[in-house]
């Protein structure tokens, strides 16, 4: 099982590890309360259990001391310390603290704010953004940070003998005029020492978000960059886990003191950190930020509990009851962070192209039907599944967005209530009855059986799965449930059509799966593109095969290019309408968050970006120096 | 004897080869590899995993042939000392060996002194008193240490550490060992590896106290012991000149198969308890298919293992003057 905590630091480069990870989460809130006819809007109670959907106000800060250290824990060591080269969340996490990006997404709104840049100038055509980095911004060593530094990054990154996931999102998304996207880089210039440039080839909304990379020291990394033969390839292993700690420069609050292999990473605090309190001392407050790496999540509990760290991502709700219990005596409480990033989602195949469809057409046939793709959704029992599996720390999810999103997110989706009955008589509708009496329905004189797939390692998903696959059962489909290794499961998915061969197999029937999203819908646009290749259903279309596909096609395209922050949101509200009146995934639940944080600190903001987004400000109660 | 170590040493080379081929083929018999973690994620493009696919050498649904070439070419770089990139890294595999063979080496060092220490002791005793309470007490808990899966022992003691505080909750060092003095962080590392090597030697002290209760007996009912008797020396004597000695024999043949179960038994262990070894290294590399790491921690494995065996041998030869190497 591939662990990744949910990214602490890197909520706005979202390097999830969507399929593997999906890192759970408990979280206390109640059931959330719906009404709703089978497809049309509903007319009654949005899911409002005590979690606020709209663009909250950020609590005010109090001013804080300094001292004190504040202890956390994370599953897997770092891979790298090269920022530009991560591909994996306990990477990025272990230098997110170290570098910051132009401008960032505040943790808790998710609103822009300036980082080392105020917030971008940008043309009236949209194409050109200026940004102007802060006055007096220096590197830990000293070293004053300066547009180079901007210039030195992208450089590195476009280059394509670097092995970046970065180069994938800075890539904008121009319409190629068959419905689809090509993908063309960004031109940028330095103006001046504290000014760079950037011209997209089009209007591109998502630009704040691709703009918000960490910016790199050239002053350290360019060495690398340019020695070695062949060029370039010797910066993929420049700053790996062997390095010296004391040779990675911060820009961030917070310095990389030790690393220890399978041990921890101490962090102390950056004495040029840029961002002030509000009385213009210098932050953070705390000392020293320490995280202790362990081997799974049971030693992190057992580590909580022992008092070793101060924090805990609550990951098995099992161990919920327990450790409520012990709140007093270990002086701290279960923050709930409301609804997660993650979802989890039931998917049919409908690829009138693959194996099944030629075995099984008639299966395919039904799977297209959105009649029964309702009747599904109806036959789900997602109250059920939030109090056995999350034991109510769960929300039902009917869209493709995440509460979570507060400034996507389109409440008034369709909903789908549990109703074995409508389910039942949708399937009747279909011509789906059980003639012969052997409780599994029959169609086209066919019984409808069918595997549900999911990946073996992930044991929430594996219950979800095992839930569906009963609820199904009680509507006389006869679903089978399926555990299977998670690298089979990718190769079921995606299998790129290859020269020489009709097409590839696809030879799954269905499968329960969830991605970790992020506030920016674009970035899902590999999944709801036609053309995508993990446009899961049906991937690779060569163009629309059902209007409403079309109908989203033309959501992300435009939706990619409308610069006004309102109407955007309207279009992605279409989206996730359409996603569930169409019901391509058949989502079921979102788990809340739930973490343990000891109460000895101050300036505490749990959002859905976790405790710690804002930890430069936290501060310890019992600390009393009034310098650093 | 010297001849005999060299023949031995040159008998390794085909060994760590033939650990090395089953080992790879193995870890390929798994489906799919490295790149397919990147191939769920919404950001990834398929053009970019083609790319690493290219960079890193592999192939999509290799055939055999594609997989013998790739041997091929890993077992050449190894015997020029290169062995390979980790996918994961970035850096040489060696360097990440390097940083936690010396946790392994050390925690497998001192379980098995535990192990001998306190299992060859309490094997005389027993067997001095056999059928006694204290005899049942023993045979009892060693049952229990052997039947007992060493994970579970492992668990046990971590929530033993966690309920009374008296050890650290897994871990190597504290927090704060880079600012203790010398004697501070011996003592610090020391009080971390109790519970490790409690674990790690319980199973070894339950097998040889077994061992030397039943070789002891063995002995002692044999007519040399009887005449000793005969002739009056004193039971002290007996027993630790002449039955001691000639039980140990086999024991010494033991310590290599030991070993192996001791490094089997320490990447347990290792995972259960937070100890940075290579156990845990080699478990996150098979888990992410990051391939030639988990070749060079099997060939790190094996090597250590092949060692354990020749030291076995050498001693028995200085053990037991009837075996003569020629």
């Amino acid at each position: 099982m591939l662990h990744s905590q949910s990214a602490r630091f890197s909520l706005v480069t979202f390097s999830s590890l969507a399929f593997v990870c999906a890192a759970l989460f408990a979280g206390c809130g109640g059931n959330e309360q719906f009404a709703g006819n089978t497809a049309t809007n509903s007319t009654a109670g949005n899911s409002t259990s005590g979690v606020q959907l709209t663009n909250a106000e950020e609590p005010p800060s109090t001013p804080g001391k300094y001292g004190g250290t504040l202890t956390d824990d994370v599953i897997s060591d770092p891979k790298t310390f090269n920022y530009w080269v991560a591909a994996e969340t306990s990477s990025t996490g272990a230098v997110g603290p170290l570098f910051d990006a132009l401008i960032t997404r505040n943790g808790y709104t998710l609103q822009w704010e300036d980082q080392l840049a105020e917030l971008p100038k940008i043309s009236a055509d949209g194409l050109t953004w200026t940004f102007k980095l802060k006055e007096g911004l220096k590197w830990s060593d000293g070293r004053p940070i300066t547009a180079d530094d901007v210039i030195f990054t992208l450089d590195v990154i476009y280059d394509t003998k670097i092995q970046t996931n970065m180069r994938e999102s800075l890539l904008v998304d121009v319409p190629d005029g068959k419905g689809g996207f090509k993908r063309a880089p960004l031109k940028y210039r330095k103006v001046d020492d504290r000014t760079v440039e950037f011209k997209f080839p089009v209007r591109y909304a998502p630009a704040r978000d691709i703009l918000s990379f960490p910016i790199a020291p050239r002053h350290k990394l360019e060495a690398a960059y340019k020695a070695g033969q062949p060029a370039s390839t010797r910066f993929n292993s420049t700053w790996g886990v062997n390095v010296n700690v004391k040779e990675l420069v911060s820009s961030g609050a917070w310095l990389l003191q030790e690393y220890v292999p399978g041990q921890r990473l101490v962090y102390v605090r950056n004495p040029n950190y840029w961002k002030k309190d509000d009385q213009g001392r210098p932050l953070p407050y705390l000392d020293r930020f320490v995280v202790i790496i362990v081997p799974d999540t049971n030693t992190s509990v057992l580590k909580f509990r022992a008092g070793d760290t101060d924090l805990l991502q609550i990951s098995q709700y099992t161990e919920y009851p327990q450790l409520k219990r012990g709140e007093a005596k270990g002086n701290y409480k279960i923050h709930n962070t409301g609804p997660t990033w993650g979802n989890n989602y039931l998917s049919l195949n409908m690829n009138p192209r693959s194996q099944v469809a030629r075995e099984k057409p008639y299966l395919i046939e039904l799977f297209r039907d959105v009649r029964f793709r309702r009747a599904v959704s109806h036959a789900i029992n997602r109250d059920r599944m939030i109090k056995n599996v999350f034991l109510g720390f769960a929300q039902q999810m009917h869209g493709p967005e995440s509460p979570a999103n507060k400034a996507f997110f389109n409440p008034d989706v369709t909903k789908y209530e549990y109703s074995v009955e409508k389910a039942k008589a949708l399937l009747n509708e279909i011509g789906a009855r059980d003639t012969n009496g052997d409780g599994i329905v029959e169609y086209k004189g066919r019984p409808v059986r069918f595997n549900i797939l999911t990946n073996v390692e992930n044991k929430t998903r594996i219950s979800i799965a095992t839930n569906i696959t009963d609820d199904l059962r009680k509507i006389g489909v006869g679903a089978i449930f399926t555990p299977v290794n998670f690298n089979k499961l990718v190769s079921y998915l995606d299998a790129k059509p290859e020269k020489g061969k009709a097409y590839p197999p696809y030879n799954w029937e269905s499968i329960v799966l969830g991605f970790t999203g992020g506030p920016e819908p674009h970035n899902g646009r590999n999944i709801w593109s036609s053309s995508g290749n993990l446009h899961q259903w049906y991937p690779y279309q060569t163009k629309p095969d059902t209007p409403w596909e079309a109908d989203i096609d033309r959501i992300f395209r435009e939706g990619a290019q409308e610069m006004d922050e309102a109407k955007r949101k309207a279009m992605y509200g279409e989206w996730q309408t359409i996603a569930s009146e169409q019901l391509p995934l058949i989502y079921t639940i979102v788990p809340e968050g739930l973490v343990a944080l000891r109460n000895r600190f101050g300036n505490v903001k749990p959002s859905s970006s976790g405790v710690t987004w804002n930890l430069e400000e936290m501060y310890d109660l019992k600390a009393t120096r009034d310098t650093p | 004897m010297l001849r005999f170590i060299l023949k031995r040493l040159l008998l390794l080379v085909p060994l760590v080869i033939g650990i090395t081929l089953v080992s790879f083929f193995v870890m390929q018999l798994a489906p799919g590899d490295y790149l397919d973690a990147l191939r769920g994620q919404p950001q990834i493009r398929p053009e970019t995993i083609e790319r690493l696919r290219r960079e890193f050498g592999l192939v999509e649904n290799p055939t055999l042939w594609d997989q013998a070439k790739q041997y091929g070419r890993w077992l050449g770089n190894a015997v020029r000392g290169n062995f390979g990139f980790s996918f994961t890294y970035k850096i040489e595999t060696f360097e990440l060996i390097k940083q936690r063979l010396y946790y392994t080496f050390i925690l497998s060092l001192w379980a098995t002194v535990f192990s001998w220490v306190v299992g060859i002791p309490l094997g005389i005793y027993v067997a001095r008193n056999r059928n006694k309470f204290g005899d049942r007490v023993a045979n009892f808990v060693a049952f229990a240490g052997i039947s007992l899966p060493g994970f579970f022992i492992a668990l046990l003691a971590m929530k033993l550490a966690q309920q009374t505080g008296w050890f650290p909750v897994g871990g190597a060092q504290s927090v704060n060992y880079e600012s203790l003095s010398q004697l501070g962080k011996i003592k610090d590392t020391g009080w971390h590896m109790i519970l490790p090597v409690l674990v790690l030697g319980t199973r070894g002290v339950a097998g040889l106290m077994r061992q030397m209760r039943g070789n002891l007996l063995d002995v002692l009912s044999e007519n040399f012991v009887l005449a000793a008797r005969a002739r009056g020396l004193a039971e002290r004597k007996v027993l630790y000149k002449h039955a001691v000695r000639n039980s140990i024999n086999p024991l010494i043949t033991l310590f290599g198969y030991e070993l192996s179960g001791l490094l089997a038994g320490a990447a347990l262990v290792e995972n259960v308890m937070s100890w940075p070894g290579l156990g845990r290294l080699l478990l996150e590399s098979v888990q992410a298919q990051d391939l030639y790491v988990a070749m060079g921690a099997f060939v790190m494995g094996g090597v250590l293992l092949i060692i354990g065996n020749l030291i076995a041998d050498i001693l028995l030869a200085v053990t037991d003057p009837r075996i003569k190497f020629s």
